[in-house]
C-alpha cells in the first residue's frame, strides 16, 4: 500500500467524517446511509494498516515505544465510539431499519448516547490526527503542495522548459 | 481468502464492542430509570390523550433535517471542523512541550 494512497483514503474518510457528523447538511436519511459507508471506509482503513494493528497487539504488553501504545489506545477508543455512535445511530434509525423493514421501537434514550458517542468519536480523530500530524504534514506536502508549488514555477521559468533545436550538419 | 478473514475480524471485533454497549447502555438506563421517564429508558407508553405533534420536538430541536439544509449544514461542517482542528492542535501543542521538557531533563548538566 503506497503512501499516495494510504493519504488519499485518510482524506477521503476525513472529509466523510466531517459530512457524516453534520446531518443538517445532507438531511437524516442520506446520513444514516452515509454513516453506514463511513463504517465501511474504517473497515478499510483498517485493513490497510493489518500489519501495524497485529504487530503492535502481539508486542503490547512488551516493550514498546510509547507513542505506538498511545495510537494503539487512541485507536481502539475511536472504533468503540465510531461503532457504538453507528449502533446508537441504527437503534433511532428512521430511514436504515425501515428500508430493511426492521422496526425496533428503541427509547429514545438512545439519541444521547449517540450524540456521547459522535463526541468522544469527534475527540479521538482529533488525538488521532495530531498523533500522525508528522507523517500527514510531510505526505501533504510531498504529493500536494510540492506538485502544485512545481507547476507555477514551471510556468514562471521558462528556461528550464525542453525546447526542439535545429542541427545544421554545417556548424 | 485472506482479506475476507480480516474483513469478519474487524466485523467481529465490532459486533462484540456493539453487543458490550448494548448491554452497558441498557443496563444503565434501564436500572437508572425503570419507568422512561426521562426519556433515557424504555419508551413511554403512547397515551391516547396526547396527539403526535406534542411528542414531536418543538421546530429547531431534535433532528428535524429530511431535507437537509446547505447553509446551517455548511455552518455545522466548518464548526466540527474547527473544533477538529482545536483539539488536534492541543495535542500537537501537548506533545511538543513534553519534547521539549524531556529534553531539558535529558540534557547533561555543565561541569
Amino acid at each position: 500500500m503506497s503512501a499516495k494512497k494510504n493519504l488519499i483514503l485518510d482524506i477521503t474518510i476525513l472529509a466523510a467524517f466531517l459530512v457524516v457528523s453534520d446531518p443538517a447538511l445532507t438531511g437524516e436519511t442520506i446520513h444514516e446511509w452515509f454513516a453506514l459507508a463511513f463504517g465501511a471506509a474504517i473497515v478499510t482503513h483498517l485493513l490497510f494498516h493489518w500489519n501495524w494493528l497485529v504487530t503492535v497487539t502481539k508486542q503490547y504488553f512488551k516493550k514498546l515505544f510509547h507513542q505506538s501504545r498511545l495510537n494503539y489506545v487512541v485507536n481502539a477508543l475511536f472504533f468503540i465510539a465510531v461503532t457504538s455512535t453507528i449502533l446508537s445511530g441504527l437503534m433511532i434509525s428512521k430511514s436504515v431499519l425501515a428500508a430493511l423493514g426492521i422496526q425496533l421501537g428503541a427509547s429514545q434514550g438512545w439519541r444521547a448516547v449517540h450524540n456521547l458517542s459522535a463526541d468522544a468519536a469527534l475527540i479521538m480523530l482529533g488525538i488521532h490526527f495530531a498523533l500522525h500530524g508528522k507523517w500527514v504534514l510531510t505526505h501533504l506536502k510531498r504529493y500536494i503542495a510540492n506538485p502544485i508549488a512545481n507547476l507555477f514555477q514551471r510556468g514562471n521559468n521558462p528556461t528550464l522548459a525542453t525546447r526542439p533545436v535545429r542541427i545544421d550538419e554545417s556548424n | 481468502m485472506k482479506t475476507f478473514l480480516r474483513i469478519v475480524t474487524i466485523l467481529l471485533a465490532g459486533v462484540l464492542v456493539a453487543g458490550a454497549v448494548y448491554l452497558v447502555v441498557q443496563n444503565t438506563y434501564l436500572a437508572a430509570d425503570p419507568d422512561g421517564a426521562s426519556g433515557l429508558g424504555a419508551p413511554a407508553a403512547f397515551s391516547g390523550d396526547e396527539t403526535l405533534t406534542q411528542r414531536q420536538p418543538p421546530s429547531g430541536e431534535g433532528l428535524d433535517l429530511n431535507g437537509g439544509s446547505p447553509g446551517r449544514g455548511l455552518t455545522e461542517l466548518l464548526s466540527t471542523a474547527i473544533q477538529l482542528s482545536a483539539i488536534s492542535a492541543v495535542v500537537i501543542a501537548a506533545q511538543f512541550l513534553i519534547t521539549r521538557l524531556r529534553r531539558r531533563v535529558m540534557r547533561p548538566t555543565p561541569v
